[in-house]
């Protein structure tokens, strides 16, 4: 089968590969309709994770139909049209049966590297390095799906395919940063990234009773899809963050701060982004965290942030003393898709989630390296590239 | 990431060096008193008596019986129960041996495998699976140092 396989920072190709097998009674193999391009994988893409093997095969946001069960697969069945979440968890350890569906203790054939350089392991995910399973990807023709009555999700007929994608992966991100990071009714809630997590963190927020959501970012084309689902932006290139958080806020800072960024946030203000930027280039450190910074600097006094954008190993500069001082409350995750999946496509159905729009260029999957260059480099307003290997 | 992946790789190398250390000659102090004989636990969610149905051993660990130590207790907190193994003591000069490997990555493997049989009835494998042309690495290269038999290493 054709799969878009990562050679190194910068380098993608289409080769052809070995179908995947069935390899435990739990498996499903999934032809794979649509896979998306994914913020976070621009760490794998830039080489920012020394877990990759050059032939690993790229993408983790995804849905199709699945062709083939496993003996011990009992819910789902040969023809079902699924959503499957990025993560892969069993459902039986203590973490999946506490809905931490991202912390499953069986979801990581490969704990040793995680356990290294985190102290322990988080579960597996499609794509996404050894560090997290080495798992392949779904940016291919077909998919193995392990536990796959735990991770795949009937679609209903209301859904259309392109909606029903982000239901692996954006959605429930987005959902768990305002639900964990505490957002109630009346809450001023900012999101930093109006990327797809961003917007649907900031949709969550919203349907979870948020009086006013703002979303701050950079890049033009974002910001526009973002006032669908905000207060008010804040374009980072032209106006003074902390100065409209305040204003905005009558001084006190949002009561939630939702971090939907990560490892590469940007900034035009020296010289902390110089320095973090100098830092990571020169592999000297590992991540910037200049959303992450403003968020807690910014936050109200004992308010709480989540950390949705994705991080790697150790920052440098980070607040410690605003998190303390102000009484702060700081979380984070991978997502826990499993616990919100079936209640967004519901959502879905019933028209309150939008996520289409989202998928701004939709190809065949041997244009998948182009796509990446759309994605990374924010060109032709590209949001999203996402892929359709059947085409 | 390079002080990540050079701390990550220094302490793969160095567990490494030390297995094949223990592979070819008298085991150190640190290697008897710390490392083989340690307890290694891991926290299974079911009962006690689940564990060790007819008071028989889960499997793999059963096939290790002659060789280790067992204790299980319950967790706290309704966590299940805590499945502990460690090398017997000293029983023979090799005794940190099991069938020419290390038997403390055995005993570690085992109770990894032990949890996932009595939790999910499988052990989720990830090989043979799609990729492409294995080329040498521009980046990445901590994957071409990392062990094969990764479940047998990290923290239990």
């Amino acid at each position: 089968m054709k799969a878009l396989c990562w050679n190194g920072a910068d380098q993608l190709s289409i080769e052809t590969v070995p179908d995947p097998q069935l390899l435990n009674a739990h498996d499903a193999i999934v032809k794979v309709r649509l896979s998306s391009t994914c913020g976070s994988d621009l760490h794998v893409l830039g080489g920012y994770l020394p877990t990759m093997r050059p032939g690993d095969v790229l993408g983790h946001e995804f849905m199709g139909e699945v062709v083939e069960v496993g003996s011990a697969v009992t819910r789902r069945r040969v023809g079902d049209r699924v959503v499957v979440c990025s993560f892969i968890s069993c459902g039986h350890c203590w973490y999946c049966r506490n809905q931490l569906f991202s912390l499953c203790d069986n979801g990581n054939p490969n704990p040793a590297l995680p356990e290294s350089l985190w102290g322990h392991a988080p579960a597996g995910c499609y794509g996404y390095s050894h560090a997290l399973g080495g798992f392949a990807g779904s940016h291919a023709e077909f998919i193995r799906v392990p536990y796959a009555d735990q991770g795949m999700f009937p679609i209903p007929d209301e859904v259309d395919d392109l909606t029903a994608l982000f239901a692996s992966d954006a959605a429930p991100s987005g959902w768990m940063g305002a639900e964990l990071g505490g957002v109630q009714p009346g809450d001023v809630v900012a999101v930093w990234g109006a990327g797809a997590v961003g917007q649907l963190a900031a949709r969550a927020a919203e349907l979870l009773g948020a009086a006013e959501v703002i979303v701050i970012d950079g890049v033009p084309e974002r910001l526009e899809q973002a006032r669908q689902v905000s207060t008010h932006v804040i374009d980072f290139r032209t106006s003074d963050v902390s100065a409209e958080l305040n204003e905005r806020t009558g001084g006190r800072g949002p009561d939630v701060c939702i971090e939907a960024v990560g490892m590469v946030a940007a900034s035009p203000s020296p010289p902390l982004y110089g320095y973090d930027q100098f830092k990571q280039q020169r592999r000297l450190g590992t991540d910037r965290p200049l959303a992450l910074r403003e968020a807690v600097f910014n936050c109200r006094k004992g308010g709480s942030i989540f950390v949705l954008g994705v991080f790697g190993g150790v920052v440098d500069k980070f607040p410690l003393g605003a998190i303390m001082n102000k009484g702060l409350t700081l979380r984070g995750a991978q997502q826990h898709g499993q616990r919100y999946i079936p209640m967004l496509l519901e959502r879905m159905a019933r028209g309150e989630l939008q996520t289409r729009h989202l998928a701004t260029h939709v190809m065949p999957l041997t244009k998948a390296p182009h796509g990446y260059d759309l994605f990374k480099n924010h060109k032709d307003g590209c949001v999203r590239a996402v892929f359709e290997p059947g085409r | 990431m390079k002080v990540v992946e050079f701390a990550v790789r220094l302490g793969l190398s160095a567990r490494a060096l030390r297995r094949r250390s223990s592979l070819t000659s008298e085991p150190t102090a640190e290697e008897t008193f710390s490392d083989p004989f340690r307890w290694q636990t891991v926290t299974i969610l079911a009962a006690p008596q689940e564990i060790a149905r007819d008071g028989r051993l889960p499997e793999p660990l059963a096939e290790l019986a002659e060789f280790i130590d067992i204790r299980i207790e319950p967790a706290p907190g309704d966590r299940g129960s805590q499945l502990s193994a460690r090398t017997k003591l000293a029983h023979t000069p090799d005794s940190t041996l099991w069938k020419g490997k290390d038997l403390s990555r055995q005993v570690h493997s085992a109770l990894r495998h032990a949890k996932q049989l009595i939790e999910v009835g499988e052990v989720l494998s990830v090989e043979p699976q799609p990729a492409g042309k294995r080329r040498q690495p521009a980046t990445g290269l901590l994957m071409e140092l990392t062990p094969g038999d990764a479940d047998q290493e990290g923290v239990l």
